[in-house]
């Protein structure tokens, strides 16, 4: 765990600013990602939780320079900082980071033949234009025996595959350009639980294969616990805690952490009864000055309502951003 | 215990140009008094298309079966009117479903909407009907409540929209609430507290409920029963407990075995899977439609499907308990 890290986020900071109306004040923004820091290390899984609206897939989108951010920097195996690229340098590195989406029905083209989706990154960027029809064809054959599907469906179109088989074919076409660094996000969250358990068995075994780093985002947390070295929580915008997937499993310091992992259905029963829990996260246009889970924790002090609290490291490797929980 | 529904043989088909697809295939089943039964299954297993039948809501090429039976109230609702139909659903029997952002008018306040359901049903005025709204709203603990009725849906999060339309389908105080995976698009903590609204509802209100979901582990310390759908027929039912501490059916078992579960990580070894995938409509396979995926197949699971047979307090449709 001591080589450098492969990819090191830092001080990702995205505000959207809100379309002035007649009455309202311009100056309104979408408090999406408030200072975001990570790093992934080569062949290893980062997972992202949280609940919606707490800027996980902002986060990943920023990162794959989908939305451009604020500020923030981004250094990415020998390229220093991503985020500081022109477009010619970015269109070469896109290649090395691909993207795995949450519903595999609305991002394959429906009129494309699986053989053209699957090859489609190695037909742009660099030195792509060269290879053959024929070799297309070899090249995505191959693919698709690579995710379990048969080589023989190229031609067929989107349309005949059922869920968990596009997203089997999302992961071929993720594949292709053979990256150094997929986002996943929430690519089970569609599926039944069977096809569930599949289609991570096989984001693991291409990992094991291929020295390959995923960002894992997710909002079931046994799920992201399965798969991640690594988790950080995040809410609101904000990473509240983050080590290492089975330290924060089993000793959460943050309380949204704590409220999660009680939230979840295997430790539910077991503890008899779910926390008190009423509240909602705060508005992000209008973030509160302290900690932004104030409203809701159960340990909250008048110094949370005050500051921000700060991401500390409480033992080696693991995160927190609690007064009270130190 | 007393019946608040009573299920015998119930069948939905779907007549396709080449072929009928047996979506629900002579399923029977009683729910209790106050009872939250489950009924569990993937995608295409036929739990949704249960339920919607139950409200005769099967559009054609969808037909129920003429032979099949629901009892409620002492009648057959399949066989009365269609008008006398239109007094029950979202009076007598309400129903709740997975996406609330689908499920509201978009132009309309939410308590305008409760309020009409309140109108039609129970002939209140106006302004009675909107103080009712405002009450049901506040019923299933939505903050300022009597502020919020004035709220169109998208001024509401995903947990408080799909919270109204609890309080929608709860307003004309139903016996049935049939619930088609309502928390299935809401988070992990959202989804908790919208279950337990569901069942201190239940148990408080003198009301049976029909909660479908495809995921099991959910169901822990909810439903009081289960019913595993697997193309169309019930696979296994028993009590909760039982079942997800003792699954009988292989299917169940390998369903529960599938997920990820706390204290679980990738170190210890890839995830159980069930190979292969639910059968696609109108091709479902001999015998035990399950044989091609089950790890405990026999050659005669291919040619001749079992009875449901009693086993303690469950019901279970495998050779093994034959």
């Amino acid at each position: 765990m001591s080589s450098a890290p492969f990819i090191v986020v830092k001080d990702l900071v995205k505000h959207f600013p809100l379309k002035a109306g007649l009455f309202s004040r311009a100056a309104e923004k979408v408090h999406a990602v408030n200072g975001v820091s990570l790093a992934i290390e080569r062949g290893r899984t980062h997972g992202l939780v949280g609940e919606s609206g707490s800027g996980k897939t902002t986060t990943a989108r920023l990162l794959l320079r989908v939305i451009e951010p604020d500020s923030g920097s981004f250094s990415f195996g020998e390229t220093p900082d991503v985020f500081a690229l022109g477009p010619p340098e970015l269109k070469k590195l896109r290649r090395g980071m691909q993207y795995i989406f949450q519903d595999p029905y609305a991002s394959l083209n429906p009129k494309m033949q699986i053989r053209g989706i699957v090859t489609e990154p190695l037909r742009y960027g660099e030195g792509s234009s060269r290879l053959s029809s024929r070799e297309l064809d070899d090249t995505a054959a191959g693919l698709l025996e690579r995710v379990g599907l048969s080589g023989s469906d190229i031609r067929k179109y989107p349309h005949e595959f059922s869920g968990g088989q596009r997203q089997r074919i999302c992961i071929a076409r993720a594949l292709s350009a053979r990256p150094s660094f997929i986002v996943c996000d929430e690519p089970v969250s569609s599926l039944d639980v069977s096809i569930q358990s599949q289609i991570l068995n096989l984001l693991l075994d291409i990992q094991e294969e291929t020295g390959i780093s995923y960002l894992f985002i997710a909002h079931n947390l046994a799920v992201v616990f399965y798969l991640s070295d690594y988790v950080s929580v995040m809410y609101a915008g904000r990473i509240v805690e983050a080590g290492p997937s089975k330290v924060l499993s089993s000793r959460a310091r943050h309380p949204y952490t704590r409220l999660l992992l009680a939230a979840m259905p295997g430790n539910r029963s077991a503890e008899g009864g779910a926390p008190p829990d009423s509240g909602e996260p705060p508005s992000l246009i209008r973030l509160p000055p302290g900690c932004a889970f104030y409203s809701r924790c159960p340990q909250r002090s008048q110094e949370c309502a005050r500051e921000v609290p700060p991401l500390e490291e409480t033992e080696s490797g693991h995160h927190s951003a609690c007064f009270r929980e130190r | 215990m007393t019946a608040a529904l009573e299920v015998k043989n119930l069948s939905t088909r779907f007549h396709m140009v080449s072929h009928t697809v047996r979506a629900v295939d002579d399923v029977s089943f009683t729910l209790g008094e106050n009872e939250i039964l489950a009924i569990a299954g993937e995608s295409g297993s036929g739990k949704s298309a249960a339920i919607l039948s139950l409200l005769r809501l099967i559009p054609p090429p969808g037909e129920i079966d003429p032979e099949s039976r629901v009892f409620f109230e002492g009648r057959d609702i399949l066989g009365i009117g269609e008008k006398q139909m239109n007094g029950l659903r979202g009076k007598r029997i309400s129903m709740i479903f997975q996406e609330p952002s689908a499920s509201f008018n978009p132009l309309f306040t939410v308590g305008s909407q409760i309020a009409e359901v309140l109108r039609v049903h129970l002939g209140l005025s106006k302004a009675e009907s909107a103080r009712r709204a405002g009450e049901a709203l506040a019923q299933v603990r939505i903050p300022n409540a009597q502020k919020r009725v004035r709220d169109f849906p998208f001024q509401l999060s995903g947990g408080m929209l799909q919270r109204s339309m609890i309080a929608l389908a709860l307003a004309c105080g139903p016996r049935i609430l049939l619930a088609d995976e309502p928390t299935t698009a809401l988070d992990p903590t959202t989804s908790l507290r919208i279950l337990e609204l569901l069942k201190e509802k239940t148990q408080g209100a003198g009301m049976s409920m029909i909660f479908v979901t495809h995921d099991l582990e959910l169901l822990s310390g909810f439903a009081d029963r289960i019913m595993v759908m697997y193309a169309g027929r019930i696979f296994e039912s028993g009590p909760a407990g039982l079942m997800l501490e003792r699954p009988l059916h292989p299917y169940t078992q390998d369903l529960l075995a599938a997920i990820p579960r706390p204290g679980v990580f990738k170190d210890s070894g890839r995830l159980y899977s069930i190979q292969g995938r639910v059968p696609a409509a109108g091709s479902r396979p001999s015998g035990c439609a399950y044989h091609p995926r089950c790890r405990l197949a026999s050659p005669r699971c291919a040619q001749e499907e079992p009875d449901l047979v009693q086993k303690e307090n469950s019901f279970v449709r495998c050779r093994l308990y034959v």
